[in-house]
């Protein structure tokens, strides 16, 4: 629903001198592209701002507070569920210009950075210095370390070192009213008061601003290999998966992709495996050189018993990165297979992958579309890409009706509705299928605490 | 001899353009967002925008003119970034092409604010109607010499050995509007390269400009006039080797053998052959660093035609150890396009970020192989370093 732009000229003004210049965006043109992000929704925000410092924030959420003035973080705008989309409209609060690294310690294992700093740029850095920040959404490249704080990004390296909660240490953030709170801190363990840190992670922008974020760090694992594998079909592989978790290693990266999915890769690059093939496995340790070697031997022969009809290994950097450039070829794969797509990332039990799996083909078939299934199987996360034409109004309402019956299943196998991507605009008619009543409110209640005026990011999440 | 050349933005123009999925990519590519910080001006902005414009939900105000059409520095890194390959200049490049006065904007821009473009400026009078003014040219002369050889790092490297592989072959030089009109011994150095080389120099055909920058711009006929005219100087020439030493324009040359040009069949692999960079044409040449030669020197790889990386080659069997390269530190000097002439502060923040990324120590030099990126990067450099087109270096 379209909202008026309810900014009042002294509102204007009051933001003309706290940024001056082009911190401050107000035109119809400047700011239309802030009113969207990856989800492809819209709506306008009433101005832009580009803070550079904590007390342009502090100023500014003041002002906002008394004001009942809403409040977006935004990042790089690559999340897909609309949560930088100002459907209350309000003002728009870019980082793009707080992205400085603060400090690398490598004693402390930790690195202090300005939220605006895009993941893939730290992880440059800190390869240098022989330090790691482990988590790796498929955006790290062109993503922001605020950006997947707020959304608890994931990723493919999640199921050895965890999401993006797991590595956040700390946060500094300014509250609706102007106050700054320092959650955590730089020690690997903590357990002070509540967990405040792991309730700002993943909140959506709800509840704060985020300024800085101290973040833990690893030592760079020296070797990786990785083992590529394909299967008749989907579940052979996921037995295949399976087989390997009790095989006594625990890989970096599950992961797996379905017939449909490699038939799209394949469409835009050359592919190894044999065309026949169902499904694929890609797995991935990471360690010393000597134990990465004696690893994989123990996953080839785990995931051997399921019968694959082709396999791939790989240690040499060029080599490894040949096969997961195959993985990473899905997402533009994936535009290029059909004009529209409705993308979920349901998450189960890794035990229920099987009869999800199933489950998600059976549902495909009944509605006549095409599903793209791929995901970290690793997790019990998958990717379902509904395929379809939005410009035939048939094929829409079967697209959407195999969602609901998608998002319904993997409940019923005691899963979520998402595992990385966050709530945001696109997951909230279904989070009553999920949450009850009690718990939704308990959340509005812990949003109030922080937000009494409802001024940060409103109506997402949920 | 050439190798595929990426991006390959010139390349483009026809065909349905797929809708952008809004995925962020390009930001983390585009030279003015790291610059600025400003989104709105990234290509993903850009193709909202002008799609929201085409679809009648937002004004084709001069606001939104202003964001779409001029503040773009043609870089084309988010086309290779792209998962659909969408390409911002080219966006840019057709706004301008189907605005009716966006020609005689263009035309009024250049002569009012020729400084830095006024080489390109110079090949444009023999194509486009109307008088440059006095002011323009006095106004002109001041950014010659600014441009001229007054802080062009001293000569250092010496040749020892050439590579006579191509000995007998006979070649014309394709200076650029820069050597042309700017810095006319860059085209000198490229005759005594030749010569070193055992290639026989031609007399000058009489060149244009390629016309990469035209395309860009949105004067389509004017590009294609410029394209045709140095069509028929290479025929006139006997179809001999086209020796380049600026990346874009190699760039926009390459681009012609794609378009309907009138190069006939048996022209056009000919074409494509023919037209070589200077530093693939070196070969296995040897080098020794004279007394001149800096501690470390820094490659800066052009946004255009740097596809086949023949000059780092070059400079890396020429320099050694000496030559820094990182694949990850590739920075836009922000010279493209028409931003230099439109926003010329957001031209100069794309170059002092370069500047930043680069970091250069005082003494240390940078070496590139495309004229806008010289002109550019020698402006905001700091005295103590020397920015240079890899010819200059040539003792």
């Amino acid at each position: 629903m379209p909202v008026r732009n309810l900014l009042s000229p002294a509102a204007r003004r009051f933001l003309e001198g706290l940024f001056p210049g082009d911190a401050a965006v107000f035109t119809p043109e400047e700011t239309f592209v802030f009113g969207t992000d990856a989800s492809r929704r819209f709506a306008a925000p009433w101005a832009v701002v580009r803070p550079e410092t904590l007390d342009q924030v502090r100023e500014l959420l003041a002002f906002a507070q008394a004001e009942r003035i809403p409040v977006l973080p935004r990042g790089r705008g690559t999340n897909t569920v609309g949560d930088c989309v100002p459907v209350a409209g309000g003002i728009v609060v870019s980082s793009a210009r707080m992205n400085r690294i603060l400090e690398i310690d490598g004693d402390d294992f930790v690195a202090v950075v300005e939220p605006g700093l895009a993941t893939g740029d730290l992880q440059a850095v800190l390869a240098g210095q022989g330090l790691f920040y482990a988590p790796d959404p498929a955006s790290v490249k062109f993503s922001s370390v605020g950006g997947n704080a707020a959304t608890c990004a994931g990723g493919m390296r999640a199921v050895k070192y965890g999401v993006t909660r797991d590595h956040v240490l700390g946060i500094e953030a300014v509250l609706p009213g102007g106050t700054v709170i320092h959650a955590g801190g730089r020690t690997h363990k903590n357990v002070v008061g509540l967990d405040l840190t792991r309730l700002l992670v993943g909140s959506e922008g709800t509840l704060g601003l985020f300024t800085k974020l101290i973040l833990k760090l690893l030592p760079k694992p020296a070797a990786t290999a990785t083992l590529a594998l394909a299967y008749p079909s989907v579940d052979a592989a996921l037995t295949a998966a399976g087989d390997v978790f009790k095989a006594g290693v625990l890989p970096v990266a599950v992961e797996l992709l379905g017939k449909e999915a490699m038939d799209a890769v394949a469409a835009i690059a050359g592919v190894p495996w044999p065309r026949d093939a169902g499904a694929a496995l890609f797995l991935r340790v990471d360690g010393s050189s000597e134990a990465v070697a004696a690893d994989l031997r123990l996953l080839a022969a785990a995931a051997d018993r399921a019968g694959p009809v082709w396999r791939e290994e790989a240690a040499a950097p060029e080599a490894e990165e040949a096969l997961w450039e195959l993985r990473r070829l899905l997402n533009p794969a994936s535009f290029k297979a059909a004009p529209d797509k409705i993308s979920d990332d349901v998450t189960v039990p890794r035990g229920a992958l099987r009869e999800a799996a199933a489950g998600i083909a059976a549902i495909g078939d009944e509605a006549r579309v095409r599903i793209l299934l791929f995901g970290h199987v690793g997790d019990g996360n998958l990717h379902v890409n509904i395929m379809h034409d939005a410009a035939d109004p048939d094929e829409r309402g079967r697209a959407e009706n195999a969602r609901e019956r998608i998002l319904e299943l993997c409940l019923r196998l005691r899963g979520t509705l998402s595992g990385e991507h966050g709530v945001g605009l696109a997951k909230l008619p279904f989070l009553d299928r999920q949450l009850s009543t009690g718990e939704r409110e308990l959340m509005r209640r812990v949003k109030a605490v922080f937000d009494p005026a409802g001024i940060m990011n409103p109506q997402k999440a949920y | 001899m050439s190798k595929p050349l990426d991006p390959a933005h010139c390349l483009h123009g026809q065909g349905r353009r797929p809708e952008c999925i809004l995925c962020g990519r390009c930001l983390s590519v585009c030279p003015l967002f790291a610059a600025t910080g400003r989104e709105e001006l990234s290509p993903r902005a850009k193709f909202f925008l002008a799609r929201a414009v085409a679809e009648g939900r937002a004004d084709l105000s001069r606001k939104a003119a202003e964001l779409l059409a001029t503040v773009c520095l043609s870089c084309g890194k988010c086309e290779s970034a792209c998962p659909l390959g969408l390409c911002g200049p080219d966006l840019v490049a057709e706004l301008r092409a189907s605005h009716p006065g966006f020609a005689g904007f263009l035309w009024k821009l250049w002569v009012e604010r020729a400084g830095l473009m006024w080489p390109l400026a110079r090949s444009l009078t023999k194509m486009l109607p109307g008088n440059i003014p006095i002011e323009a040219v006095s106004r002109a002369k001041a950014a010659i010499e600014a441009m001229g050889s007054g802080r062009a790092p001293e000569p250092w490297l010496v040749p020892e050995t050439w590579d006579r592989r191509h000995e007998g072959k006979k070649a014309v030089i394709f200076a650029g509007c820069v050597a042309e009109h700017a810095n006319p011994r860059w085209k000198e150095a490229a005759r005594r390269v030749l010569a070193g080389l055992g290639v026989e120099v031609l007399p000058d055909p009489g060149f244009t400009c390629c016309g990469c920058t035209l395309g860009h711009a949105g004067a389509p006929a004017a590009q294609a006039a410029m394209q045709q005219h140095n069509i028929e100087a290479w025929r006139a020439a006997g179809r001999p080797l086209m020796a380049v030493f600026c990346a874009t324009c190699r760039c926009g040359l390459r681009a012609y053998a794609r378009k309907d040009l009138g190069l006939t069949m048996d022209e056009l692999p000919l074409w494509r052959e023919n037209l070589v960079s200077l530093a693939e044409l070196m070969g296995a040449t040897t080098f020794r660093a004279g007394e001149a030669a800096p501690p470390a020197v820094r490659y800066h790889r052009p946004c255009h035609g740097a596809g086949g990386n023949q000059d780092l080659d070059f400079l890396r069997r020429a320099m050694g150890d000496r030559l820094t390269f990182n694949e990850n530190e590739t920075p836009c000097c922000g010279f493209g396009g028409l931003t230099k002439l439109t926003s010329p502060e957001l031209s100069e923040a794309v170059a002092s970020h370069a500047l930043a990324v680069y970091a250069p120590r005082p003494g240390e030099q940078i070496v590139t192989g495309c004229a806008g990126c010289v002109t550019q990067l020698r402006a905001a450099a700091p005295d103590a370093v020397r920015v240079g087109h890899w010819l200059e270096l040539l003792g």
